[in-house]
């Protein structure tokens, strides 16, 4: 950035006015409403997923409308096939529950019938009338629909030139005359009105939706707000809307990730058979486009991820597992193998003495397993501190990323202390092979990597989440860069074999 | 000092002051070096729409506030540690526009005045009190017999009228450490050009480098320099750093504040944080904590309100 394109951006932030903009939709206020109304009886069958599912589907059929600016008829939205998936669960649960329950469900069906007939785009009009009260080069329209590639060929198609944003894209924008943000403000991430980035920022939505004033500010003190406050309430076609009971909460239709069930769905797919199994605490992150991955709780483990704050290059970096979290960028095999694909380059590198080296790792592993699992982890790593190893970190030790310790003399402790002290040296010889071969393993990878990195198409990592990179030169599979939408609050203990596995995740589980 | 009025940069064609955000960074990070308390550093947290620029201006204002004359006292501490040198160690020291290397010969006493005595392509010696500048050879670092101190004098003395540029430019001082990304604090520092004084017919035109001296951009491996840029990835420290307690530390932006913020617990601190950032929640969530913490809040009232899209907080803790 320039020093007149930074000065430019405090500029706008002086000068930056907001409006919010409500439009008129019926149809999607009926459906709000028995949405609404069946969110509030759920909750007494909330044990059967079924009906979790079905609300699921409903809301995000909702916020579908909400967040796209075409008309609900539009096959993107497929309302018809949710529709025929909602009555099939219906006609399951008629019979079983309350007449009162039934029959919202039904009225939501109906009324979701209706709106995907409906061919009017209220949202998606107000917006084009707002962009062509500006220069469209100068514009651009924040979304952050599911359906971007729809909403991106709908904009071209409307206002030529107007940049399609979403909130990644934005904060690397310079200034903007005209941004107009599609649904409410409570939905997108603060600083789109804390850094404002254009002079005037439309904020437009559905008259039955109620957003929620944004605390902008994020240090504690008693300075006054920063960014500008979304005032000017309008609405197209009528008057300025007050409170009312008919406003459905925005934040109630907010994207849910049920962790519990997603952490049940998730754990033990990758479990190999025949092998003893070791568990490691483990983290389970959302990644962009519906995947998730399980990475250690661990201090000793890292991952290689992508950064490029501050308008910089990209720069690729091994990350601590534990400190990985939301918005950064991490690198997974998505095809051809699983878990650590290090271990994989390095056993090529090991060529025909990569066997026999992996059953030695092995064998100290499961005598080391032997003796945790009878004595408990805690007691080994006691006893292993009174015998003089500073750091055992059994928890570690035991994953098969971990070759050896640092020390020899930890190493040479750690095998007699499990019965090995007679192949001390030769194990410890060829646990230095397998470090010699992971390190030249991973220099390699990571700097074919850097440069893939560097020929990517990062503005399609910004707006999809994601990018594939190709590494012909070495066996790695195929390796993707995704960015970490979210992450469980909870750690688990997870089969080794699961670690690092990507796998694709039920909509109704985190779009719920 | 540093004139900040007179330091200016090119829109549209024309060259105009720096804008009140800019000249408000640099003041702040003027006052987090001037108003020490014994015992106690101050830190402040700023929050705001871009981080561009934000962490060099700031560490011009601590640089700058080195802007001043040679303290004798100084002078005569380092003479007398040159003088305790063995013979024979290589030295670089200035002589008019250029910086040379040579072997140390020891200190002589002539006509009632100490000099250190230098061997070069001829015998040189300098008084006591212009010694600052004589300084060992780095390990591993080039001896050269002759070249260019600094590339650009005028711009220096243009921003900072009173300033003998040169001899600023010959020898090493550690004024701060910026934590951050080399690669893009390289577009802020060294490619940025800026103008100097802002109404002159005759303007100097330079890069904040010129004034901030930073060892990552230096045009020659032993140019002295005054700033060390650490990269925000790094969890080590260079070894230079080791221990040291430098004037002020400044972090650009809230991964370099999350991952080295612990390494320096003695010295005032001035955190950048982005608020578009991805990690600026968890960063300024870190601050309020630490400030939660502190012994009080450090007025800034001095300084003017700031600009309405800044969020500043300084606190005060006792150091440890």
């Amino acid at each position: 950035m320039t020093f007149v394109e930074a000065d430019s951006v405090h500029q706008v932030a002086l000068v930056a006015a907001a409006t919010r903009e409500t439009v008129a939709f019926p149809v999607s206020k009926e459906l709000s409403h028995f949405v609404r109304d069946l969110s509030v009886l759920i909750k007494e069958v909330e044990d059967d997923f079924r009906w979790v599912t079905f609300i699921r589907r409903c809301r995000r059929t909702l916020r579908d409308v909400i967040t796209t600016p075409l008309a609900p008829d539009r096959r993107t939205f497929e309302i018809e096939d949710t529709i025929d998936v909602l009555e099939q669960s219906l006609d399951q649960l008629r019979g079983g529950y309350p007449s009162e329950l039934i029959e919202t469900a039904e009225y939501c069906l109906l009324a979701m019938g209706e709106m995907s007939l409906e061919n009017s785009n209220p949202a998606g009009d107000r917006v084009c009338e707002i962009l062509e009260t500006g220069n469209p080069s100068d514009s651009g329209l924040l979304v952050l629909t599911r359906h971007i590639e729809a909403t991106k060929s709908w904009l071209a198609n409307k206002s030529p030139g107007t940049r399609l944003l979403t909130p990644p894209e934005l904060s690397a924008e310079g200034r903007l005359d005209t941004l107009v943000v599609l649904g409410p403000t409570c939905w997108f991430p603060t600083y789109v009105l804390s850094s404002p980035r254009a002079e005037n920022i439309a904020v437009v939505h559905f008259d039955w939706l109620r957003d929620r004033p944004i605390d902008t500010n994020l240090l504690a003190s008693s300075s006054p707000p920063v960014g500008v406050v979304v005032t000017t309430a309008y609405r197209v076609g009528g008057d300025i809307p007050h409170q009312s009971s008919e406003e459905f909460d925005a934040e109630l239709l907010l994207p849910r990730v049920d962790w519990e069930r997603l952490a049940k769905a998730t754990s033990g797919l990758g479990g190999s058979i025949g092998e003893e199994k070791q568990f490691v605490e483990a983290r389970l992150f959302l990644l962009a486009g519906g995947y998730g991955v399980y990475l250690e709780a661990l201090s000793d483990t890292s991952i290689d991820s992508v950064e490029f704050e501050g308008r910089s290059e990209p720069r690729l970096r091994r990350k601590p597992t534990i400190d990985v979290t939301k918005g950064d960028y991490v690198v997974l095999r998505s095809f051809g193998g699983s878990g650590d694909y290090i271990a994989d380059i390095a056993d090529e590198e090991m060529g025909r003495r990569a066997p026999q080296l992996r059953k030695l790792q092995r064998e100290w592993k499961s005598k080391l397993r032997e003796k945790a699992e009878s004595l408990g982890v805690a007691l080994v790593e006691r006893q292993l501190k009174g015998l003089g190893v500073v750091s055992p970190h059994i928890r570690y030790r035991l994953l098969r990323q971990s070759i050896k310790s640092q020390k020899s003399e930890d190493f040479r402790i750690l095998m007699e202390y499990i019965g090995l002290g007679d192949q001390s040296q030769t194990l410890w010889a060829a646990m230095e092979e397998i470090h010699g071969a992971h390190i030249a393993a991973g220099q390699k990878a990571r700097s074919l990597l850097e440069a893939a990195v560097l020929r990517a198409d990062l503005t399609e990592l910004i707006q999809h989440g994601r990018i594939n990179v190709s590494l012909s030169e070495i066996d790695a599979g195929a390796l993707s860069v995704f960015r970490v939408e979210d992450c469980s609050p909870n750690i688990q203990m997870i089969d080794e074999d699961d670690l690092r596995v990507l796998r694709q995740l039920e909509d109704d589980l985190w779009q719920g | 000092m540093l004139e900040l009025n007179s330091i200016g940069f090119s829109k549209e064609n024309a060259v105009i002051p720096l804008p009140s955000w800019a000249t408000y960074l640099v003041r702040l990070g003027t006052t987090v070096v001037d108003n020490l308390e014994p015992g106690k550093r101050t830190v402040i947290g700023v929050t705001l729409p871009t981080r561009a620029y934000a962490a060099a201006l700031c560490t011009l204002g601590v640089a700058s506030s080195n802007f001043a004359a040679t303290n004798t006292s100084d002078a005569r501490n380092h003479f007398d540690w040159l003088a305790s040198l063995p013979q024979g160690v290589q030295v670089r020291y200035r002589d008019g526009h250029y910086l040379k290397c040579g072997m140390l010969i020891g200190a002589v006493n002539f006509r009632g005045l100490d000099y250190i005595k230098i061997g070069s392509d001829v015998i040189y010696m300098r008084p006591w009190n212009k010694c600052l500048e004589i300084q060992i050879l780095e390990p591993g670092e080039e001896f050269i017999n002759r070249r260019v101190l600094t590339a650009n004098p005028e711009f220096v003395e243009a921003c900072a009228p009173g300033i003998d540029a040169l001899t600023r430019a010959s020898f090493s001082v550690l004024d701060a450490v910026l934590v951050g990304i080399k690669s893009v604090l390289e577009r802020e520092i060294l490619r940025e050009n800026f103008f100097a004084p802002v109404y002159a017919s005759a303007q100097k035109k330079g890069v904040l480098n010129d004034l901030l001296r930073c060892d990552a951009f230096e045009r020659n491996a032993n140019d002295h320099d005054r700033i060390a840029l650490v990269s925000a990835s790094s969890s080590e420290l260079p070894e230079k750093l080791e221990g040291v307690t430098p004037p002020a530390v400044i972090f650009d932006g809230p991964l370099a504040y999350l991952r080295l913020r612990r390494k320096w617990k003695r010295s005032p601190l001035i955190a950048i944080f982005d608020r578009t950032s991805p990690s600026v929640s968890a960063a300024t969530d870190a601050f309020n904590q630490e400030y939660a913490l502190s012994t009080g809040d450090v007025d800034l009232s001095s300084l003017g309100a700031p600009p309405s899209e800044f969020e500043v907080v300084a606190y005060s803790e006792a150091v440890r």
